[in-house]
């Protein structure tokens, strides 16, 4: 029973990984129109982790990309769904593995979110811990 | 001690180290997680501000969830910023208090006056720094214009210095008249008017005290032109060695000739 266990969990493991939008394979900026959000999402890839997140709005388009922190060849990834770019944001929060910065870049845009999800997380972090 | 009893030790240190590290990296990421609310929209966020507060939390999240609260600019943001500051006490309480300054609402600005006039030192020192956090001299001047206490006056008098609170510093000259704590706030305020008046307030001063306080405001208001006068003026030798004293500090050019003149007795 405990190898069929282990099996079970580590295709859990997998498909929840699989449920987030994946970068490509180099390194550089990659952007996602997030739909419902009006909003761009920005990821820097560097050594095959991400270390920064960016989002841009109507609102801050003013700063530009050199503003924001963005610079170089940007891949256009296409749109993402509100709900994916919060499961991408909160993949990054959770990996203790990743560097803190990008962490706190992901946690910081889960608050700007509005989003039920986000928001049981930050609960989580805050109040179950 | 031998090797084994060694290795135990450093092992249980390790584990304590990580495990210390593990607790604040833990705290750090929840202060990230408060931190991150201040621009989400307030009705997610106050709800979890305020179970910051009520929890069993570290004073370092409190305060900073104290912060998030003075920055929401929501009547119910403010309102429990402003319960906050009544309810709690000590430390909290004081932040509470200077919260409620940077947020700068001026309802619970002018909530604050009660709590100063029931607080103890350190709330009332809080509230005032709030007021000067808000730029609110004329609350200031109130607490300085209804006290009958020295040191409280002195402290607000002092505050409106700082402010360069020009306007109320003079309506207290008007009507308290002169002392040592307002001489020196109008020469911090800068006001132009009030320094040149140093120089009659020294001439025309009755204690010695108006008199030091005049010289120290020509002093911290950097006016030579006055402390010339006043030397050219005085009479009295132990006056004219004290104003001597004021030149030399503030480094005023023509004191060497002053003090050449004074060594020959020709002056």
């Amino acid at each position: 029973m405990r190898p069929a266990k282990t099996v079970a969990l580590a295709l859990l493991g997998l498909a929840l990984l699989w449920s987030a939008p994946s970068l490509g394979d180099s390194d550089g900026w990659y952007k996602w129109q997030v739909e419902d959000a009006t909003s761009e999402l920005y990821v820097l890839k560097k050594d095959d982790q991400p270390v920064s997140i960016r989002m841009f709005n109507p609102d801050c388009q003013t700063w530009g990309h050199k503003g924001q922190g963005i610079s170089g060849e940007i891949t256009d990834m296409g749109t993402l769904s509100l709900d994916d770019s919060v499961t991408m944001l909160l993949d990054i929060a959770r990996s203790s593995e990743l560097d803190k910065d990008v962490r706190e870049d992901a946690l910081f845009w889960l608050a700007q979110s509005n989003s039920d999800a986000a928001y049981v997380y930050i609960n989580q972090l805050l109040f179950d811990s | 001690m031998n090797n084994s009893f060694k290795l135990a030790m450093v092992a249980t240190l390790l584990l304590l180290t990580t495990s210390s590290l593990a607790q604040t990296d833990d705290e750090d990421f929840r202060m990230t997680a408060l931190e991150a609310l201040i621009a989400a929209p307030p009705e997610r966020a106050l709800p979890i501000v305020e179970k910051v507060l009520a929890g069993n939390h570290s004073t370092d999240l409190k305060e900073r969830a104290l912060f998030i609260l003075s920055q929401m600019e929501t009547p119910e943001s403010q309102a429990q910023l402003l319960a906050f500051a009544n309810d709690s006490q000590g430390g909290l309480q004081t932040e509470a208090i200077r919260m409620i300054g940077i947020g700068g609402d001026k309802e619970a600005l002018a909530s604050l006056g009660q709590l100063y006039r029931g607080g103890d030192a350190n709330v009332r020192e809080a509230v005032l720094e709030a007021y000067l956090i808000a730029d609110d001299a004329a609350a200031i001047f109130e607490i300085a214009a209804n006290t009958d206490d020295e040191e409280e006056f002195e402290d607000a008098v002092e505050m409106l210095g700082a402010m360069g609170a020009n306007e109320q510093l003079r309506e207290l000259r008007g009507r308290n008249g002169l002392s040592e704590s307002l001489i020196l706030a109008l020469a911090i305020s800068g006001d132009a008017e009030a320094v040149n008046d140093l120089v009659s307030i020294y001439q025309d001063a009755e204690t010695e005290e108006i008199k030091d306080s005049a010289l120290e405001g020509l002093m911290i208001a950097g006016h030579d032109e006055g402390m010339l006068q006043l030397y050219r003026s005085a009479g009295d030798a132990a006056d004219k060695r004290q104003i001597l004293e004021y030149l030399v500090m503030m480094d005023n050019e023509a004191v060497w000739d002053l003090i050449d003149s004074a060594l020959e007795g020709s002056n």
